[in-house]
């Protein structure tokens, strides 16, 4: 029993003896922390410092940087300007003599056009004339020539229908005369048929056939 | 009263004759091969007498049906050996007239002329003849064609007036 109890005892006392070694360390490393994030702290403050510091003169320099560049645009602003002022000029003065030269040039073609114009309309009422008569002479030949020509065309056509009409006349009277001869022999022999071949007594008939066949009897060579 | 004889060429005058005498050889032809009694009743009642008698007369020295046969074609061949001559007339045939006509021509051509007679009224009067390979238009009508023919002349005259 004794044994047992002094075992648990030294068992306590070692457990809280353990115990109390991590509760130091832990408060040990407790104030390290704090140390740690103090000396943190404290560089934090100084690096913020030095930023702004930087900072500051970054800002002055930049700025100052910005001043000059304006200062340097306005600069070229008013350069531009000038040259643009100066072109305009000489462009004005470039047309202006250009158009001078060309005015002169026009003018002096337009004077040598109303010359050559004045000359030629003096000559051309002459050649009109002499052009005209030519022109009148020939136009009178050759309608003359072409007036004979119909003429003679014409002469002919009227010489051609002529012996055409008299040629179709002709034809015209042969046919009718045929159809006049054949209607008075149809005419004839319808009569014929119907007076003699009905009136003709059968003997004579007979007579006539006899003669018929006496007549072919000649004609067979014996 | 005594039968008068008649010759062949009396018989057939026609070419109606001669068709109507060859159908009845061919009939006698056919009853010649059937019975006796057939064959008598074929020549007495079917077949016109003179025409009968004809025939009888063909095959009567005949003794076979087959030599009688043979007489009967002989008599085709004679009868359709007979000249043909072609008769073109005005006027409507009668029994009479075709038999002056036959006479006139058989006295003219020869015994054993057949007619072939056509009737046509526009022929007026005359004939037309067709005989051993003549033709002659003898009739009135052809007459009249030819009178206009050669009198046209003045006709045309007589009408331009």
């Amino acid at each position: 029993m004794i044994p047992e109890t002094l075992s648990l005892l030294l068992l306590s006392a070692f457990i809280f003896i353990g115990s109390a070694i991590v509760a130091y360390i832990s408060l040990w490393q407790l104030s390290v922390l704090r140390k740690t994030i103090k000396e943190q702290q404290g560089y934090d403050s100084k690096r913020k410092a030095l930023l702004s510091e930087q900072e500051k003169t970054v800002h002055g320099t930049f700025v100052e940087t910005i001043d000059e560049a304006q200062k340097a645009a306005k600069l070229l602003l008013s350069q531009a300007n000038d040259f643009e002022q100066r072109l305009e000029k000489l462009e004005t003065q470039l047309r202006e003599d250009i158009a001078q030269k060309h005015l002169k040039a026009l003018a002096k073609e337009r004077e040598a056009l109303h010359q050559y114009y004045v000359d030629k309309l003096k000559t051309i009422s002459d050649d009109i004339e002499k052009h005209t008569a030519m022109q009148l002479d020939q136009t009178q030949a050759v309608l003359q020539e072409r007036i004979k020509q119909i003429q003679k065309a014409l002469d002919l056509k009227v010489q051609d229908a002529f012996q055409k009409i008299e040629e179709e006349l002709a034809v015209y009277k042969t046919k009718r005369l045929k159809a006049v001869d054949e209607q008075i022999y149809s005419i004839v022999q319808h009569v014929s048929e119907e007076l003699i071949q009905k009136t003709l007594p059968l003997s004579t008939h007979e007579k006539l056939v006899k003669d018929a066949l006496e007549k072919a009897k000649e004609t067979v060579p014996q | 009263m005594k039968q008068q004889n008649v010759s062949l060429p009396d018989a057939v005058r026609t070419t109606e004759d001669l068709q109507a005498f060859i159908a009845d050889v061919e009939r006698v032809q056919k009853a010649l091969f059937s019975t006796k009694k057939v064959l008598e009743q074929t020549l007495s009642e079917s077949i016109e007498r003179n025409r009968s008698k004809l025939i009888q007369a063909a095959i009567a020295k005949a003794i076979t049906h087959s030599a009688k046969s043979n007489a009967l074609q002989s008599l085709i061949k004679t009868l359709t050996s007979y000249p043909l001559l072609h008769l073109t007339i005005a006027f409507a045939q009668t029994p009479e007239s075709i038999e002056k006509l036959s006479n006139w021509a058989r006295e003219l051509y020869g015994e054993t002329i057949i007619l072939d007679i056509t009737t046509d009224p526009s022929l007026i009067g005359g004939a037309i003849v067709s005989v051993d390979g003549i033709y002659l238009d003898h009739s009135m009508r052809n007459m009249l064609k030819y009178y206009f023919t050669e009198k046209r002349q003045a006709i045309e005259q007589l009408l331009s007036k």
